[in-house]
């Protein structure tokens, strides 16, 4: 960026597909911020993904929502202004974590704060769509907010065009693997699941390596479902007659500190059945966060 | 320019609505120097993209999109930068990846020229204009995507109303129509299905809807008369080449409804703008988009409700 523009550019934060984040500050006020600098394809001019991210980002304003400062444009080169955070997630329990494990008390208020930033979207039409421990940002004051709204879309009526080639695939829910394409706020709400799961562990839930991998890590721990546990399964394009059949596990196993009543929250996110999952405005009223209700 | 600032930074607002006047004023200054100009490519553009659309079975919202997008950069810049045709692919381009229904450059381009009268291009060769254009459209809208459409407010206002299903059909009908006009700029999308389903129904000669109160739906006698005014002007003009024209109503039937509305609008001595002509005249001037703007420095686009954020040294145009 220019260097006599409002902002200076500091490090390199990191680097995606279709933009370079730096961190910057506000030359007038001194205020840290992440410079998103946005690289224009040469066939398809500014990428789609930025334009749904300056779309939805400029009207979702939430404390655990990163907001969306400016949108920047200077020798044509668009740089999207955001909030400064300090770390996302993933590096957050690598370095606070033992062997990336958080403390229950830790869990509880990140999930707390996660959910009422999906509840925000959801609330107002947006599907975030890609939620993994390295779109979930964290600041100084352990707040954390949502973050890449890249793959983001706002929902509406009717929902069965969506592509089902979102969500990364470690996150991303089963009706989503099996090929709905109907999918809805339900697939925010299984990234979660996984999400919560792997702050108690440091590991991720179910890391698959293909979209049938990924299935069988699901149906390995979760049992495998049918058309009495959910019904019209058959009739989804990626659904098999001889997937291996699995007894579903208990979670305990693996998340051996977790008590009962946050274990109940957990399987309330980890449905397999889309239908059957708790909603986000259901989840903050779960009484595991009984201590932040008034 | 916010002068008081050691790092100069040019900071835009965005200008979702215009009113009348500035309108007018801006006009004289715009790629189409009057209405009758923008109004005959406006007619092309229309014929253009809905036929293009319909080949990509991209949604009404793509198109609508595209048309507004359209209708701002034509009013909004003082010359096109590219041909007809590069401009229409460009918006179109833009209104895909703002509504989420992508389709590929080189597939917009191949049906644009596809359904245009002129000899195609190559893709190769105005890709890079395209390119161009398309950041100057988003520049043009303050990268401010809340473009919102009146199709969807028309169905629940219906329903509301008790209205019959070809009421409903006829005012999605005329709500394609506002796409060729400046509507979009005036009045926000639920005022305008309101207006088109007023139309319709008086067409219709449906009664029992009527008297249709405005406030419930969030809108103003006043604006719904204006808008209902600027549909009226549409079609005692341009009827043939409208969507509405293919229903076969006579011109009359139009001026008669004006004639009742522009009186009751005069009856209601309400001023609806309140700047001076001056006011006006400088405002319309800054609002033509200054092409060397991003070359010079650093431009911010902020929405009108993130005023209050900016730092002491920061002025807004």
């Amino acid at each position: 960026m220019n260097t006599s523009s409002q902002f200076q550019q500091l490090e390199k934060l990191g680097e995606g597909t279709y933009a370079t984040v730096y961190k910057g500050r506000n030359r007038t006020t001194g205020q840290l911020v992440a410079l998103k600098e946005i690289n224009l394809d040469s066939e398809e001019g500014t990428p789609s993904t930025a334009i749904r991210e300056i779309s939805l980002m400029k009207e979702l304003k939430h404390e655990n929502i990163v907001t969306l400062y400016d949108v920047i444009h200077t020798e044509n080169k668009l740089n999207l202004v955001f909030e400064y955070m300090d770390k996302d997630l993933k590096k957050f329990m690598d370095t606070n974590g033992n062997k990336g494990a958080l403390e229950t008390k830790q869990v509880k208020w990140f999930m707390y704060q996660l959910l009422r930033g999906i509840l925000f979207c959801h609330d107002n039409r947006v599907l975030h769509r890609d939620l993994k421990p390295q779109n979930l940002l964290i600041n100084a004051k352990g707040q954390l907010k949502l973050a890449d709204f890249g793959l983001a879309r706002a929902f509406g009526i009717p929902v069965n065009t969506f592509s089902n080639e979102v969500v990364t695939l470690w996150y991303r829910a089963p009706d989503v693997l099996l090929g709905s394409r109907t999918y809805s706020t339900s697939i925010d709400i299984w990234s979660a699941g996984c999400i919560m799961a792997e702050m108690f562990t440091g590991r991720p839930l179910f890391p698959g390596s293909s979209n049938d991998d990924q299935l069988q890590h699901i149906f390995k721990l979760m049992g495998t479902p049918n058309e009495s546990t959910w019904p019209n399964i058959s009739s989804l394009p990626n659904y098999r007659s001889n997937f291996q059949v699995y007894a579903p596990q208990d979670l305990r196993v693996i998340i051996p500190q977790i008590d009962n009543v946050a274990l109940d929250l957990l399987l309330s996110l980890l449905q397999l059945k889309p239908e059957n999952r708790i909603t986000a405005r259901q989840s903050l009223e779960h009484p595991w966060f009984a201590e932040y209700h008034q | 320019m916010a002068t008081a600032s050691p790092y100069p930074s040019d900071i835009i607002m965005s200008k979702p609505y215009l009113s009348e006047n500035a309108i007018q004023q801006i006009q004289a200054h715009s790629v189409y120097t009057t209405y009758s100009r923008y109004m005959a490519q406006a007619n092309i553009a229309f014929k253009v993209l809905e036929a293009t659309c319909k080949s990509l079975l991209l949604p009404v919202r793509s198109f609508g999109t595209a048309m507004v997008l359209f209708s701002r950069y034509c009013l909004l810049n003082n010359s096109l930068d590219g041909t007809f045709e590069e401009v229409l692919i460009a918006c179109l381009v833009c209104a895909c990846k703002i509504e989420d229904t992508a389709k590929r450059v080189r597939d917009v381009h191949g049906a644009v020229y596809l359904y245009s009268k002129v000899a195609m291009v190559a893709f190769d060769a105005c890709k890079p204009k395209i390119m161009t254009l398309e950041l100057q459209i988003l520049e043009t809208v303050t990268f401010d995507f809340r473009i919102r459409h009146p199709q969807p407010y028309i169905i629940k206002i219906a329903k509301a109303l008790g209205a019959s299903k070809e009421i409903a059909r006829l005012a999605w009908t005329i709500s394609m129509d506002t796409y060729r006009t400046h509507m979009h700029m005036k009045r926000p999308p639920h005022t305008i299905a309101l207006s088109c389903l007023i139309l319709a129904g008086k067409l219709k000669n449906e009664t029992n809807i009527f008297p249709i109160k405005s406030e419930p739906y969030n809108s103003d006698r006043l604006s719904v008369n204006h808008a209902l005014l600027d549909l009226l002007d549409l079609y005692m003009i341009y009827l043939d080449s409208t969507k509405l024209g293919e229903h076969k109503y006579e011109k009359s039937v139009f001026s008669q409804l004006r004639i009742a509305v522009s009186k009751e609008v005069e009856n209601s001595h309400v001023e609806e703008h309140t700047l001076s002509h001056e006011q006006e005249q400088a405002i319309s001037k800054q609002l033509i988009r200054d092409k060397t703007r991003s070359d010079k420095g650093t431009v911010r686009y902020i929405l009108d409700w993130e005023i209050h954020q900016l730092g002491k040294y920061e002025e807004v145009n």
